[in-house]
C-alpha cells in the first residue's frame, strides 16, 4: 500500500467515536429562519400591511445628526406608532440609532437585534420612513461560537446593499474614537453606543463613492488618545 | 411534511455524516466541525428550491469549506467543555484509533490551507482545478501542496515547524 493509499485509508475512516450526528430538525428551523431573512432583505420599501416591518417602542423623536465629538448614547426617539413586527429575529433591542444620513428620502438608521440561530447579536442597517417603517437592508455578525462581547472589533462590513457604499461594524470596549483608511486617507468614524450595554459601540463612515478606496487599518482610540486592542478589524466584503 | 423539506431530510440523512467528518478533518475540533457542518446545512436547506436539482451536495460541500476558510480570519476562541479527554489507548489498542491519531496530528502540522487542499484532493477526490477554484488558489498550488509529505503512520508523528516539498509515492 502506497503512502498515498494509506492517506487516503485514513482519510476515509469515519472518526464514530468522536463526532455525534447532526439534528436535522434544528438545521430545517435555522434554515427557515435564514431563508426569511433573505427574503426580507430582498424586498422592497413599500410600507403595506404585508411588508415586513418592525416594532419600535414609542421613544421622543429627536432628528439631529449623531454627534461627532464625545460619545453620544443613541438618542430616544418616538415612533408615530408602534408597527407589527412579522419578523421576531429582528426585533430592535434597545434604541434605533439614527446616522443623520438619507437615502432615496428615507432615513438610514441602525439598531442592534439578537440573533438566536448564531446566539450573537446582529447590526442591522435599515432605511426608515416617515411613519418610522424599518426596512432592513445589510446585518452583520459575528458567527456562532464567536465571543460577540470580547474586547475589541466585531463584525466590521463594507459593501454595497441598495443604499451606495456601507461601511459599518461595532467595537465593544472604551472606545472614543474609531479610524479606519480608505484609499490611503485616514477618516474618523461617527459611532454610538447600544442603549442595552454601553461597551457596545456601534460605527460607521460617511457614504462613500465608488473609487474611495476599499477600507483598512480599522482602529480604535480611547479617550487619551491611546490605542485600544483591536480585535477582529478586518473587513467583511458584500 | 411537504415533498421538499421530505426530499432535504433524505440528503441530509445520506450526507450529513459525511459533512461532519470532512468539518473535522478540516478543523480538527470537534465543535468547529458541528458549527461547520451545521451551517453548510442550513444555508443548502435555505436555498433548497432552487438547489435540489442542481448538485445540492457540491453546495453544501462548497459552503463548509467557504465557512471554514473564512473562520481563519477570526481569532480562534476556547470552548468550555464538559468532554473527558480521550482516554490513554489500552496496550491492545484498535488500528483505526491509531490511524486516526496519527492522521489528526498529521493533518494538524500543516498550514490550515494545505490541510484543506488534502481534504478536497483526497477525501471529496476532487479534481485539482476544482481544488484550485474552491480555494481560490492556482493549480500550480494544489499540485505542490500535494507533495507535502506526511510523516509516516509507522513512526510517532511530530510537528513541523516549516514543512518542506518532497514526492509522495
Amino acid at each position: 500500500m502506497t503512502d498515498l493509499d494509506t492517506l487516503r485509508s485514513a482519510l476515509h475512516a469515519p472518526p464514530r467515536d468522536v463526532l455525534g450526528a447532526l439534528d436535522i430538525e434544528q438545521v430545517m428551523s435555522a434554515g427557515r429562519r435564514l431563508r426569511r431573512r433573505r427574503q426580507l432583505l430582498a424586498a422592497s420599501t413599500v410600507a403595506t400591511a404585508t411588508t415586513a416591518v418592525f416594532a419600535v417602542a414609542a421613544m421622543a423623536l429627536n432628528t439631529a445628526p449623531a454627534q461627532e465629538s464625545g460619545l453620544p448614547t443613541a438618542s430616544a426617539e418616538q415612533a408615530a406608532a408602534a408597527a407589527h413586527n412579522s419578523d421576531p429575529s429582528y426585533t430592535p433591542s434597545g434604541e434605533v440609532i439614527p446616522t443623520g444620513m438619507r437615502v432615496d428620502g428615507k432615513d438610514l438608521v441602525f439598531f442592534v437585534t439578537h440573533l438566536p440561530e448564531t446566539g450573537t447579536i446582529g447590526i442591522v442597517g435599515a432605511l426608515r420612513d416617515q411613519f418610522g417603517t424599518l426596512t432592513a437592508k445589510v446585518i452583520t455578525n459575528e458567527p456562532r461560537g464567536v465571543d460577540d462581547r470580547s474586547p475589541g472589533f466585531h463584525a466590521a462590513w463594507t459593501g454595497h446593499r441598495e443604499i451606495s457604499h456601507l461601511t459599518y461594524g461595532y467595537y465593544v470596549g472604551p472606545a472614543s474614537k474609531i479610524t479606519a483608511k480608505f484609499g490611503g486617507r485616514t477618516v474618523e468614524a461617527r459611532q454610538a453606543t447600544w442603549s442595552e450595554d454601553p461597551q457596545v459601540v456601534i460605527f460607521w463612515f460617511d457614504l462613500v463613492e465608488p473609487g474611495a478606496g476599499e477600507p483598512s487599518h480599522l482602529t480604535a482610540y480611547d479617550a487619551d488618545g491611546r490605542r485600544l486592542p483591536a480585535g477582529n478589524n478586518g473587513f467583511t466584503r458584500g | 411534511m411537504a415533498r421538499n423539506d421530505e426530499e432535504f431530510v433524505e440528503f441530509a440523512q445520506a450526507c450529513s455524516a459525511r459533512l461532519l467528518h470532512a468539518a473535522y478533518l478540516l478543523t480538527g475540533d470537534r465543535h468547529r466541525a458541528e458549527d461547520a457542518a451545521q451551517t453548510a446545512l442550513v444555508r443548502t436547506y435555505a436555498a433548497w428550491r432552487r438547489l435540489r436539482n442542481d448538485n445540492p451536495y457540491g453546495y453544501a460541500r462548497a459552503v463548509l469549506v467557504n465557512h471554514v476558510t473564512d473562520g481563519w480570519r477570526r481569532p480562534l476562541r476556547e470552548h468550555a467543555t464538559d468532554d473527558v479527554p480521550e482516554r490513554p489507548a489500552a496496550d491492545d489498542v484498535a488500528d483505526a484509533v491509531t490511524q486516526r491519531r496519527w492522521l489528526i496530528q498529521a493533518l494538524g502540522a500543516l498550514t490550515r490551507r494545505e490541510r484543506a487542499v488534502i481534504v478536497l484532493r483526497y477525501f471529496f477526490d476532487l479534481p485539482e482545478t476544482s481544488v484550485a477554484r474552491e480555494l481560490n488558489v492556482s493549480v500550480g498550488t494544489v499540485k505542490s501542496t500535494t507533495l507535502v509529505p506526511l510523516p509516516s503512520c509507522a513512526s510517532p508523528p511530530t510537528r513541523r515547524a516549516n514543512p518542506r516539498r518532497a514526492a509522495m509515492s
